[in-house]
């Protein structure tokens, strides 16, 4: 037999634990806008049971309750969600990255209109039909100058922008890079807090939280792979190589200064590996797209150029010398791709109609060449020139339209499986206003049971042994 | 399946924002009048719009030069056409002139006028058009006739100086046309047959000797021991270097004895009607009025020197040459005939064209105000919605 206040202590501990777990709704209110925050939950668990026997059990001891206590408090989250997320949030960086860039690059190239390449390039061969029929007249060979110059200015202006958005592209690796590292530091030092903390076995909710906001922000810049072993040690590979290690993290470096440089570990002096994320798509955007066109306007106007020349050479001037070089391709320091030559510039007499000498100054068969190289087809380019160019435009036009449909494609998987998360994890007001009240109720009635207790032990102690006095 | 008031709103906003991004994209096709303004909006439409507006801008390009042709042609014409009525005239003065009841003073009465006509054949071989001699061929800028010392009328001297080199045939030698530096040509080579007889050649020594023969078969330059495969051969010239050849055989070697043929000509001006598509336009005076001046000028002289029976024979050369004038005449009436069905097939094209291009690029307005109308309902909708999302939630019903 042992006292009746052993009623009184269970009910003591379903109050504490009831409004524990008040507060634990409370907690969960209060953050309900918080980004990253999954809903809490107290597992409330019984205490251990008593072997109890005497007068008035059976023959053995029967097994008491002693009431409840708060095992833990978890957080309610689906880490299969968050990697699915995170996976396909990589993605998502690897195009989002790239389409404004890519529709930037369409701005420069400005086609189809009436200022881009294509069309300075059809008024040139338009001057040289002119200059066909009036191969003595100076002021059509000024009109020749003039539309050769705007063109050479025309692609110089755009090779300059591309080159522009290659240096940005670099700077915006470097600033990623820097991203990568910061969050690697935050991620190991919390690793550090969390273990800490979930030594007696709880769970660090609000920190694993945390952790994981990190983590989503870390996925959309490379592709991540997590663990956690039975010991708590938790690591983040990217592409193989460890980014963070428990409390241990490894840094990126990168040269800004270098338009081929590659992210790089530091120490170890390897490339980094991400298969997706902004950084690979940055990467992307640099060397394949951007760096492409780039190379291919180059390929362009430098065959452009060598043709035109060597038509040119071959014609004879109004003064009946062999034509020189027109257009000067991507002289020395000058940074720039196309120049027409300044002998022609400062004297349009030196354009070379005439395919022979004694044809001045009414010769137009070198004119006319000049005129049909537009449609003549040129093994370097596989085409003719309008056709290369015409590739050019449409691989940036398919580029730029796939990193938009992925973009979005992409867009409408992170919003669904982010929709999933919330499913599982997101608070809902009228779920806690529910547990509130079920709360609530739960602390009245151990209240109740105290005073329940309280009259009993009063009949007891007040009431009894009156009779007779 | 669980749902909570964050996900209501997300929901919402997304949805929302994808809505505005749509209403958007047919306000601007609206606005703009296109469909495709970037390469991205449909890569395929922008290249092939790209290319349609370059072939605008030929056809314009070719329109202004069937123009020009045209105007050039008629000019020409005109002069032609001048010229016959002229030696119509003349013919009439011959027939009266060799009358043989004229006397001398009467002839030279006939003379007088001859002599005006004469001087006004010679004003339409010289006509200029924009400041450039019809006739002059590639020489716009020098008048293709000229008086010279002795008061005739003589033909530009550059005529005859070859612009063209063509092989006629070739028994062996393997030269190519353009090994003929017609730049560094001598000054005597004027334009008609050459032959090239190349001999002793040594493919060891890579030397051979040529021979060159004009039409009659006279030499007008020869060397020994040239090199087979290197610009720069200068056959000297018989009897003076005014007769020199200047071969450039580096790219196209000799390659055994034998004799070509090879025509040197002058070329004259063409243009540019089309793709790959040109007409020659100009003529050479010395080819058109050389007989018609020297037939005009022994009517002068017979005229002068009083000789009836020898003018009575003049009247067969001056029918030759007013046939040749009308074979040139009807030259160019063919040329701008051709010119004419090219201008009406260029109108065509322009046409064709233009309605391309504007299928292409440019929106169908009566169907993008449709979509513009339902995606303003359905964004409407959605910020219909939006005023509902926020909802009552348990708390406003507990006491």
């Amino acid at each position: 037999m042992y006292s009746g206040f052993f009623g009184i202590e269970i009910a003591k501990k379903a109050l504490f634990a009831s409004q524990k777990a008040q507060e634990n709704v409370a907690h969960n209110v209060a953050n309900a806008n918080t980004p990253g925050f999954s809903r809490q939950r107290v597992v409330l668990e019984s205490t251990y049971t008593k072997p109890f026997s005497g007068l008035y059990t059976g023959t053995g001891e029967v097994q008491v309750g002693t009431g409840v206590r708060i095992g833990d408090i978890t957080r309610i989250r689906d880490s299969f969600t968050d990697r699915q997320y995170r996976d396909e949030n990589s993605s998502l960086g690897q195009w989002s990255v790239q389409t404004d860039t890519l529709k930037q690059v369409e701005a420069i190239f400005s086609e189809p209109s009436d200022i881009g390449i294509s069309s300075v390039l059809t008024k040139f061969w338009q001057s040289l039909e002119e200059l066909s029929k009036n191969p003595e007249a100076i002021e059509i060979r000024e009109t020749v100058k003039e539309r050769a110059v705007t063109l050479a200015d025309t692609i110089n202006h755009t090779a300059r922008q591309l080159n522009e958005i290659l240096g940005d592209i670099n700077f915006r690796i470097s600033v990623k890079v820097d991203e990568v590292n910061t969050l690697a530091r935050q991620i190991a030092s919390l690793n550090g807090e969390i273990r800490h903390m979930e030594l007696t076995g709880t769970t660090a909710a609000d920190l694993r939280d945390k952790r994981d906001l990190l983590l989503d922000q870390l996925s959309k810049i490379v592709d991540i792979e997590t663990y956690e072993d039975q010991n708590g040690l938790f690591s983040v590979n990217v592409g193989g190589a460890i980014l963070v290690k428990g409390t241990e993290f490894n840094t990126l470096t990168f040269d800004e200064t270098d338009l081929a440089a590659k992210p790089i570990w530091q120490g170890f002096n390897i490339n980094l590996n991400s298969k997706k994320g902004e950084l690979t798509g940055l990467l992307e955007l640099r060397d394949k797209k951007v760096g492409g066109y780039l190379s291919d306007l180059k390929t362009f106007a430098k065959t452009f150029a060598n043709k035109f020349n060597e038509i040119h050479k071959s014609g004879y001037d109004l003064y009946g010398n062999l034509g020189e070089e027109f257009f000067i391709y991507n002289p020395p320091n000058s940074g720039d791709l196309l120049f027409v030559n300044n002998v022609i510039v400062n004297d349009v007499k030196k354009i070379a109609a005439a395919e022979t000498s004694t044809g001045i100054p009414g010769d137009n068969r070198n004119a006319l060449k000049l005129a049909d190289l537009r449609y003549q087809y040129i093994d370097a380019l596989k085409g003719t020139i309008d056709d290369y160019y015409g590739a050019l435009i449409s691989r940036i036009g398919i580029d730029s339209q796939e990193a938009q449909r992925m973009t979005e494609s992409q867009e409408y998987m992170v919003s669904q499986l982010n929709e999933r998360r919330k499913e599982i994890s997101s608070v809902s007001i009228d779920e806690e206003m529910a547990k509130m009240i079920m709360y609530q109720h739960a602390y009245n009635a151990a209240a109740r049971m105290i005073t329940a207790m309280d009259e009993m032990i009063e009949t007891i102690v007040s009431r009894m042994g009156l009779v007779g006095r | 399946m669980r749902v909570t008031q964050g996900m209501l709103t997300e929901a919402f906003m997304r949805n929302l924002s994808y809505n505005l991004k749509r209403l958007g994209e047919k306000e601007d096709q609206l606005s703009s009048g296109k469909k495709v303004r970037l390469p991205s909006d449909d890569p395929v439409s922008a290249v092939f719009a790209m290319r349609l507006r370059n072939t605008l801008l030929s056809i314009d390009q070719y329109a202004k030069n069937v123009d020009d042709a045209v105007t050039w042609l008629q000019n020409t014409e005109t002069a032609l056409q001048n010229t016959g009525e002229i030696l119509q005239r003349i013919r009439e003065l011959v027939v009266y002139g060799s009358n043989g009841t004229l006397t001398e003073s009467d002839r030279k009465a006939i003379l007088d006028e001859i002599t005006q006509l004469k001087e006004q054949i010679f004003q339409e071989a010289n006509s200029s058009y924009n400041n450039r001699y019809l006739f002059g061929g590639f020489f716009t800028d020098t008048p293709p006739f000229t008086y010279d010392v002795n008061g005739k009328i003589v033909a530009n001297p550059s005529f005859i100086k070859p612009t063209r080199a063509d092989i006629i045939s070739d028994t062996g030698t393997g030269l190519n046309a353009s090994s003929i530096n017609l730049s560094k040509i001598g000054s005597g080579i004027t334009t008609g047959e050459y032959s090239l007889e190349v001999s002793n050649f040594d493919s060891v020594a890579k030397t051979a000797d040529i021979v060159i023969r004009d039409k009659d078969s006279n030499i007008v330059a020869q060397k020994t021991g040239i090199t087979v495969d290197a610009d720069d051969q200068r056959i000297d010239g018989v009897p003076d270097s005014s007769k020199d050849f200047v071969l450039d055989l580096k790219n196209f070697p000799i390659l055994g004895n034998g004799t070509v043929v090879v025509k040197l000509t002058s070329d004259t001006a063409r243009y540019n009607l089309g793709r790959l598509n040109t007409i020659d336009v100009s003529l050479y005076g010395d080819e058109v009025f050389q007989d018609i001046f020297s037939v005009v000028e022994g009517i002068e002289y017979d005229l002068a020197n009083n000789r009836p029976d020898s003018l009575s024979s003049k009247l067969s050369e001056i029918d030759n040459a007013i046939n040749t004038l009308l074979k040139f005449r009807s030259q160019v009436g063919a040329k701008i005939n051709r010119l004419e069905a090219t201008k009406t097939r260029i109108e065509n094209n322009r046409i064709d064209y233009t309605a391309l291009l504007s299928k292409t690029e440019d929106v169908d307005i009566a169907q993008v105000i449709m979509d513009l109308k339902m995606e303003e309902n359905v964004y409407r909708a959605s910020l219909a919605v939006g005023a509902r999302v926020i909802q009552p939630s348990l708390v406003d019903f507990l006491r």
